[in-house]
């Protein structure tokens, strides 16, 4: 590894990140266990490990300014370590998402409405249904929407009550969150303000860093804008977090739960997705405080640059989530 | 960085004054309004489907790209984004899109074991 400003001080590589690990490695588990224990535990060592790793960072005596390291190995060489971390840290992000969207994709396909209702508008006109099975089929979801009723009518009943919901009343599993969203627009409303407000939030990220790699802005200025962005950054993902808390609570009181199958993968996924989002605001408090004491300058700025990564792909995955769940 | 302002990225901030990443965050927000009102048209259900998808593409292709630098960073970090999703298209082909007898024909040993308890043609 080499360095590119390199001066008198040797790399003070932090260990508050394997504690850190190691806390959420043992909170998980006792997650999984139901350990209540465990998870008070786990929490605790994971806090430890972020309050030790930001006083390490806190000092600004010169020493964090001492340049990034450089890889020189194959395939990263010459780019900054951290940088390739993170982008080798996105790259199981991407498999997580990806396995998401892969069951989504599964169920959509295959056991959801589309699939059944063709199979039984089928056996409706062998039934003596009027018109022909793809009429039936367009009758029942109309505009991809699901009408039960006239789906009941037309196939003379053998679409009926049970097939939509289940003896507790809830949501039989075919049913996807989009047939309760984009039934409504007022419904709707909240996701399409998240998209947005993640869009603006990336925004704000990219003019925090040009802020921060600005060297032509006065100290005091940049300070300032750099902790102005990064504010209105986490103002956006708190919305975010908040409006996705409302509609969760909607579309639960609709009775679109986790108990169905439709519904288990709903809410895994918007709510892995959430993790992720409240985790970068944890992250960019730290920042926005570090800005506020005036830690950031354009030596520095590549930490802004390296969360950034992290929050604009929290933001892409958003972007394929919300057509996906809410759209279609 | 932006602030760069080399190539075609120079030309499009002396023409307007903004650089690429206002464009791109507009561009986001225009397709994010696109994409909402595509499902409100009376249009064909493919129509739609190809709306969305047509629109993720463009958002997807608008923040790793400009947001997320790509196109302006070495090639090997596109390249490590792009790895996982070959493994993600695999996992598509093999299992999001198969027939969903696809589940009760696997073989006992790779069967889960609610195996029977799903049908494709509902409950």
């Amino acid at each position: 590894m080499s360095y590119d400003d390199h001066d008198d001080h040797g790399h003070h590589g932090s260990w508050a990140p394997i504690i850190a690990s190691f806390g959420t490695m043992l909170f998980l588990y006792g997650f999984a266990e139901g350990n209540i224990g465990l998870i008070a535990i786990g929490i605790s060592i994971l806090v430890w490990g972020l309050f030790a790793w930001w006083k390490g960072d806190l000092p600004f005596d010169g020493s964090e300014k001492m340049g990034e390291l450089k890889s020189f190995g194959t395939p990263f060489g010459g780019i900054n370590v951290r940088k390739a971390g993170i982008w080798l840290f996105l790259m199981s992000e991407v498999m997580i998402f990806g396995t998401f969207f892969g069951a989504y994709t599964r169920m959509r396909s295959g056991w959801n409405t589309h699939w059944t209702l063709r199979g039984k508008a089928e056996e409706a006109v062998e039934a003596g249904a009027p018109g022909n099975a793809e009429s039936i089929y367009d009758t029942c979801i109309s505009h991809g929407h699901v009408n039960e009723s006239a789906c009941f009518d037309a196939t003379n009943g053998l679409v009926n009550n049970s097939f939509w919901v289940t003896d507790a009343g809830t949501p039989a599993y075919h049913h996807v969150a989009a047939e309760y969203v984009t039934a409504d627009f007022w419904t709707l409303l909240p996701g399409a303000v998240n998209t947005f407000a993640l869009i603006l939030s990336s925004f704000t990220v990219v003019l925090a860093l040009k802020a921060a790699k600005n060297i032509d802005l006065e100290p005091r200025v940049r300070d300032r804008k750099v902790r102005n962005y990064l504010t209105v950054t986490l103002l956006l993902g708190s919305i975010f977090i908040a409006l996705k808390l409302y509609e969760w609570n909607h579309l639960i009181h609709e009775g679109f739960t986790i108990s169905t199958l439709a519904g288990s993968f709903f809410y895994v996924t918007t709510g892995a997705h959430g993790v992720h989002v409240f985790v970068g605001l944890v992250f960019i408090s730290y920042f926005i405080y570090k800005a506020h004491i005036g830690g950031w300058d354009h030596n520095n700025a590549q930490s802004i640059e390296y969360y950034g990564l992290y929050w604009h792909f929290v933001d892409l995955a958003w972007v394929l989530i919300f057509p996906a769940f809410y759209l279609y | 960085m932006g602030e760069h302002h080399t190539g075609w990225q120079k030309t499009l901030f002396d023409k307007t004054g903004k650089d690429v990443y206002f464009w791109n965050f507009m561009i986001l927000m225009l397709f994010t309004i696109v994409e909402v009102g595509a499902v409100y048209m009376s249009i064909s259900y493919g129509a739609t489907l190809f709306a969305l998808v047509s629109v993720g593409i463009v958002k997807f292709f608008g923040i790793a790209a400009f947001f997320m630098h790509l196109w302006d960073d070495e090639r090997e970090l596109t390249y490590t984004f792009a790895f996982p999703f070959v493994f993600v298209a695999i996992l598509f082909i093999g299992i999001a899109f198969t027939n969903p007898a696809g589940v009760i024909a696997l073989p006992a040993w790779c069967s889960p074991e609610f195996i029977g308890s799903y049908s494709s043609t509902g409950p």
